[in-house]
């Protein structure tokens, strides 16, 4: 497995267990009927949530960037190679000019 | 670039470690700050856990909520901005093959900073015909910088009074207010942090865009490759490229190429990523 196709895997994972937590701590929010008893699930469930979506959303931007860069890198490829051909062709009208 | 750090061990694995944190130390300041926010988060939630009370637990999330957010938001900001420099530094080399292929022959770029290239007459790139020496661009803006630097203020301003607040109050209430208040400083730190990377991915866009359309627009008429009856399982290769690709492919414009078996030419070669020749 490539270097992208993990950072993809990590980001969705990191995605769907910040989504969990969200969906875990909202569950033993309104399970606990004190208000102590309510604030630690914010503070696992809510924060912790929040922190492991964002992970996860900037991963996968990170890992469309190195796609992207891949492409730029085919790009270049092309120019360089276009540029190899000019000079070959420009070559016999240079020499007939001699 | 890898953007894996190498393993440690011997003298050379530890230069090479040094040379990957010394090219990649964005990567590596980012795995610092996600780490610390992953502490500082656990350590608050420990912390809220642990007391019975209410506004202990708010001052507990208004201090190391807020910062633990606060230094991921650091630390993914990293990321994303090393991604657009490493975007950035491979339009700069695009751009000077730009210039080497306007050097050699056929038509000359002129490449304006974010507008469009046009195409000019040969004398006037010079008679190197390399191209105008660029200077270095830098990377980000001076008014970004000024932002970033009132909204950190605003925002550590904010989040030392929100936490004094709820570490000093006496009432439930009265904590509420001081988690609010760093809360929304933890938000304007966080947006900071974040909003200059939305204008360096706008110009980043404006410039591949003046860079690369007249690339594509400009140069010599494709050659005239007779394309072979059921072209399904045939791509288009030529000497000296390490990529294949589909009959009309931007990439290869003023290209001498020859058809191939896709199958043999995949053993060798990678797929195109512009005509998604794989």
């Amino acid at each position: 497995m490539s270097g992208r196709a993990r950072l993809r895997l990590a980001a969705l994972a990191a995605c769907v267990a910040g989504v969990a937590c969200l969906v875990g701590g909202f569950a033993g929010l309104t399970r606990t009927e004190v208000l102590p008893g309510q604030v630690p699930y914010i503070a696992s469930g809510a924060l912790g949530g929040l922190a492991l979506l964002a992970v996860g959303i900037t991963w996968l931007l990170s890992a469309e960037s190195q796609s992207e860069q891949d492409r730029l890198s085919a790009v270049e490829e092309g120019i360089l190679a276009r540029g190899a051909a000019w000079a070959v062709a420009s070559q016999p009208a240079e020499e007939n000019a001699r | 670039m890898s953007t894996t750090p190498p393993p440690g061990g011997s003298p050379s694995n530890r230069r090479a470690a040094l040379l990957w944190l010394r090219l990649r130390w964005d990567r590596a300041a980012e795995g610092a700050f996600l780490a610390a926010a992953a502490l500082v988060l656990l350590l608050t939630y420990r912390s809220v856990s642990r007391t019975p009370f209410v506004a202990d637990q708010l001052s507990y999330l208004a201090s190391g909520g807020v910062a633990g957010l606060c230094l991921l938001a650091i630390g993914l900001r990293l990321r994303i901005t090393g991604d657009l420099r490493d975007e950035w530094h491979k339009l700069d080399r695009i751009e000077a093959a730009l210039h080497q292929a306007a050097g050699t022959a056929g038509p000359v770029l002129v490449l304006s900073e974010d507008g469009p290239a046009a195409e000019a007459p040969a004398e006037a790139a010079g008679a190197g015909g390399n191209g105008p020496a660029r200077e270095p661009q830098r990377v980000g803006s001076q008014r970004g910088t000024a932002a970033l630097s009132v909204a950190v203020a605003i925002g550590v301003t904010l989040f030392g009074v929100g936490w004094w607040r709820a570490a000093h109050a006496t009432a439930v209430s009265s904590a509420f207010g001081g988690f609010a208040l760093a809360a929304a400083a933890g938000v304007l730190l966080t947006a900071g942090f974040c909003a200059p990377t939305v204008s360096l991915r706008r110009r980043l866009g404006r410039r591949q865009a003046g860079l690369l359309s007249p690339f594509l627009a400009a140069g010599p008429p494709e050659p005239a490759v007779a394309a072979p009856s059921g072209t399904g399982d045939r791509v288009l290769v030529a000497p000296g490229l390490t990529r294949f690709h589909r009959d009309g492919c931007p990439a290869t414009a003023g290209l001498a190429l020859s058809w191939t078996d896709r199958r043999g030419a995949a053993s060798t070669l990678q797929p195109c990523e512009i005509c998604a020749a794989g």
